[in-house]
């Protein structure tokens, strides 16, 4: 069966698709942010919860505190690109989710379960070790299965050539194995989000040190070390992750089209400078390089996507039916929204650190 | 048609989204009125300058955040993640139409998590009044995201003006928004006081607990009347279709509409009890019931407020099988399957059953599940004996059943592959046997010698057996009524009708004289034509047996209205629409009229036996 003839006709977009595109852009740069503080939190600290002896006080009493936290803020900033990738991409990305439906809605329970589970390690600070493991554990094993289930649904909707399943398994049970970018592209994330929660806990130490905790420098150490150690593994995963791409979509970055390519390029030096500087364990530097690197790969992903669409669909082939109003609304209550968060962010930053 | 439908059976009919939808608007709502109830007793505690106020404001801000920022949360998300998977097209619809007003939400969602993280983290170490700040803050940002949420929501069910302008704020501020919001605040309200029952019964000390009980209990009580009121209004606003579906508590609706009904002076009843001093076991219970009651409340308004949309999934705008409205012509001129993506694009004698399944996940599964506990197909098709009446129920949809369900927009091959496969493919029904066919009884020799006999008789029907509903109880179209003739030849080089110097009379094939055993006509009798009939009796006076009169031209003789059905008493068919006819001669100067004995007297020349035909 032809896949274009599967693939369903889109509704009118509000806005130019350029729009959509930048806040997709902004948002999911942001939520890779808070999901790779998230995640790789959780694996430092089960890692380090594992190599404490039993009697030995909790390791992670500052990871532990924040983890509902990035999880409430990975969640957020979800929210915001999923809707603009379904304003986009919604004919795509609906259907996807249709085939891998039981998986897809099994997030829902898993989220939740990992976000209790995440609490419950917040409070077991003064609980045994192996009941911090269990809940931690419970909250990260949770938190992977939803990526892995992400990363199948993410490569299923741009891969329309392959929908012709749903005849045989029209009950929402497939997964995308078959992909050969599929694991790949999983512990690439996985890999980067390790990089960042070193990073966050550096970034955490950072502050403590300037009100002078006890640890601090230490802490930013150890932070920084995961750090670079993971992003010289995550370029290692990178490669064959590339070249498990399509030839026509992979080739686009080493060569065969100048934008994808710079970009490409822009983002590797980026993350190398982000390598130079964690070795350096020069916080601030690493942080803007590595955010850097983020919001190049996250352009290049979104490139890679194109080529992968090509084929079948632009988003500039969508029909734009303008609602200027509402938009302008929803750019001034951004405006003020994010006003108000720092408002209240910088009443809290006056509050004295709670005591533990 | 547009997407591929994901095939639920159990689980289907709308049950994921009834679920998970009841259990977000519960703790939704409550995230609202409790971000009020959360500053406002702080404020109190401040007030008052008790420090129990305080922390108990403190503890229940650590159940509100563990409730709401979790569970709350992520069944919101949970509910956007179900319609796209059930109803993918209509979802699409309110994304692209309303992408502003969903990003404006969650402007106000990251503002709200910041401000209830922070309002929790600092309780007690920020200085008060910022730390007030912060409350309203939260609180404020709650209330805007109903605002948001809200205009959506009524737009799916009242989109008003929209449906010609497409614009965004007809849309958004649709004829039922303001009433949705005053009733939902009101609600709000309420619920930060059935929630406030379950953790200020668990204060130990008695006298602070009774207090605390009582201030939750004006929260569940002052907002009574106002929200009775906005309910009033809400339905009142609704456009005369949707509001019939209410005021006439059409019978699905009905059980949802008497729970609401029933629930609320409950409620009310309930929040007058907590202010009782009573033991904490028992006010804990009853916080508990009340919680349980105000899911069950909330859960019946909310199946109200869906069931009113049917059958579009946005009223006027697209069905719940998810055709556009404006697409309803198209689809019925060229028929679904070519209409349609993701299915076979035809119908062949070993697919009939696939496609049907098709069209059934297309046309049906959002509304019926396949053995689950909503709108069960399973069910609701035993009563269809073959498949043949099932597609005659399909083609009824949306003419005979108005407003329940979409018309069937199908060709009549695709009506037949549906049935086939409901009744066949789900019931095990097997195909039935071809009907038997009708053949007339042979008729016996009759004794006619042509070489001897001076006269023929001759009988016959004109109309047939035709127009007998035969279930006069239920619908009725003509009575029981046929009309015999016979006319009596002399025989001769000139025949010459006989009309003088003889009687006809006539009875039908034993078996058939009793029909009103058969037929529930002569009960209907007094309902359908206001008069009392003999049993056996047509309207006219004729029964099944008796003198002929002759008619008006003087040339036959006719028995008008014989009451007979096609059912005879005995065996050997229970159908049989060819009875037998005796018409028989008796001459004028017999003593008595001779039925049992005909030609005793050997004046009769002939008897015909005359069948009806149809």
């Amino acid at each position: 069966m032809d896949p274009a003839q599967l693939i369903p006709s889109p509704d009118t977009i509000p806005a130019p698709w350029g729009f959509f595109e930048l806040l997709l852009i902004l948002t999911f740069f942001c939520h890779l942010v808070f999901m790779n503080a998230m995640l790789g939190s959780a694996i430092i600290a089960l890692v380090r919860e594992m190599r404490t002896p039993p009697d030995a006080p909790p390791p992670c009493l500052d990871i532990a505190s924040k983890l509902p936290y990035t999880i409430a803020f990975a969640v957020n900033f979800g929210v915001a690109p999923l809707l603009f990738l379904q304003v986009l991409y919604g004919h795509f990305i609906y259907t996807s989710s249709i085939l891998m439906g039981v998986y897809w809605l099994s997030i829902v329970g898993l989220l939740i379960l990992a976000y209790y589970s995440a609490y419950l390690y917040k409070m077991a600070g003064d609980l045994p070790g192996a009941t911090r493991r269990r809940t931690l554990t419970t909250s990260l094993v949770l938190l992977l299965t939803i990526a892995f289930f992400f990363v199948n649904n993410i490569t299923l909707m741009q891969s329309p050539q392959i929908w012709g399943v749903y005849f045989h398994r029209p009950d929402g049970t497939f997964l995308n194995l078959a992909d050969p970018t599929l694991l790949p592209r999983y512990l690439h994330f996985v890999v980067a989000s390790v990089a960042v929660g070193g990073l966050f806990l550096a970034l955490l130490a950072f502050f403590q040190q300037k009100k002078s905790v006890p640890g601090a420098p230490k802490h930013l150490s150890i932070g920084m070390k995961w750090f670079t150690y993971a992003t010289v593994v995550e370029i290692g995963t990178g490669i064959p992750f590339l070249f498990s791409l399509p030839k026509n979509v992979h080739q686009l970055f080493i060569g065969g089209a100048i934008l994808h390519t710079s970009l490409f390029i822009a983002a590797l030096i980026a993350a190398f400078c982000s390598l130079y500087y964690g070795t350096k364990e020069r916080v601030w530097p690493t942080t803007v390089a590595m955010a850097t690197t983020i919001l190049f790969m996250v352009l290049v992903r979104d490139l890679a996507r194109q080529a992968y669409l090509a084929r079948y669909f632009h988003p500039s082939d969508l029909q734009v039916v303008p609602q200027w109003s509402p938009m302008f609304l929803f750019v001034t209550i951004l405006v003020i929204g994010v006003a108000v968060v720092i408002y209240m962010l910088r009443l809290a930053a006056r509050v004295p650190e709670e005591v533990h | 048609m547009n997407y591929p439908v994901w095939q639920l059976d159990f689980s289907g009919g709308g049950l994921l989204i009834a679920l998970i939808a009841v259990l977000h608007v519960y703790i939704s709502h409550f995230a609202i009125g409790g971000g009020l109830f959360l500053v406002l007793t702080e404020m109190k505690g401040y007030r008052e300058g008790s420090q129990p106020i305080l922390d108990y404001t403190k503890k229940h801000t650590r159940f509100f955040l563990l409730l709401t920022l979790v569970l709350g949360a992520i069944t919101g998300v949970g509910i956007w993640f179900t319609i796209a998977l059930i109803a993918p097209a209509a979802t699409s619809i309110l994304i692209h139409n309303f992408v502003f007003a969903w990003a404006i939400e969650w402007v106000f969602f990251l503002a709200e998590i910041v401000a209830i993280l922070i309002y929790y983290q600092t309780f007690g170490r920020m200085e008060r009044r910022s730390h007030l700040t912060i409350g309203w803050l939260y609180f404020i940002f709650a209330w805007l995201s109903l605002f948001a949420i809200n205009g959506i929501i009524g737009f799916m069910l009242t989109p008003g003006e929209w449906l010609r302008t497409h614009n965004f704020w007809d849309g958004f501020f649709n004829p039922t928004f303001w009433p949705a919001l005053f009733f939902r605040t009101f609600l709000c309200l309420m619920l930060a006081g059935l929630y406030g029952f379950l953790t200020s019964t668990t204060i130990k000390e008695e006298a602070f607990r009774l207090r605390m009980v009582r201030y939750c209990a004006t929260w569940l009580l002052a907002p009574f009347l106002l929200f009775l009121a906005s309910a009033w209004w809400y339905v009142q606003a609704l456009p005369a279709p949707q509001r019939a579906w209410i005021a006439n508590f059409s019978p699905e609706l009905a059980p949802f509409l008497t729970v609401f009904l029933w629930i609320s002076p409950l409620l009310f009843l309930g929040g007058l009890i907590m202010v009782i001093r009573l033991p904490q076991t028992a006010t804990r219970s009853l916080a508990v019931v009340l919680l349980l009651l105000g899911i069950t409340y909330m859960g019946a308004f909310e199946y109200i407020r869906e069931g009113s949309r049917r059958p579009f999934t946005l009223y006027g705008h697209i069905y719940a099988n998810s055709i556009l409205a404006k697409d309803l012509d198209t689809v019925q001129t060229q028929g679904i399957l070519a209409s349609a993506k993701w299915v076979n694009k035809e119908i062949t004698e070993e697919n009939r059953l696939v496609v049907g399944r098709q069209l059934f996940n297309i046309m049906c599964s959002s509304c019926h599940s396949i053995g689950g506990p909503i709108r069960d197909i399973r069910k609701l098709s035993r009563k269809y004996e073959s498949v043949y009446v099932m597609e005659s129920e399909i083609s009824g949809q949306g003419k005979l059943i108005i407003g329940c369900m979409p018309p069937f927009p199908g060709t009549k091959a695709e009506r037949n592959a549906l049935a086939t496969f409901l009744i066949e493919g789900l019931q095990g029904k097997k195909p039935p046997a071809p009907p038997a066919k009708l053949s007339a009884p042979p008729l016996l020799p009759l004794p006619f010698d042509p070489e001897q006999s001076g006269y023929v008789l001759l009988a016959w029907n004109n109309l047939g057996m035709h127009s007998i509903s035969d279930a006069d109880g239920s619908f009725s179209l003509m009575p029981p009524a046929n009309d015999l003739f016979a006319q009596l030849i002399k025989r001769g080089p000139t025949p010459v009708v006989v009309t003088e110097g003889v009687d006809i009379l006539f009875r039908v094939e034993p078996g058939f004289e009793k029909p009103a055993r058969q037929v529930d006509f002569w009960k209907q009798v007094p309902a359908l034509f206001g008069r009392i009939l003999p049993e056996n009796v047509g309207l006219s006076g004729q029964g099944l047996s008796g003198p002929m009169q002759l008619k008006g031209n003087g040339k036959a003789f006719v028995a008008k209205n014989v009451p007979v059905v096609p059912y005879p008493t005995r065996p050997p068919t229970p159908f049989s629409p060819l009875p037998a006819w005796w018409p028989r001669l008796q001459p004028r100067w017999a003593a008595k009229p001779a039925m049992a004995a005909p030609g005793a007297k050997g004046k009769q020349e002939s008897q015909t036996p005359q069948r009806k035909t149809f």
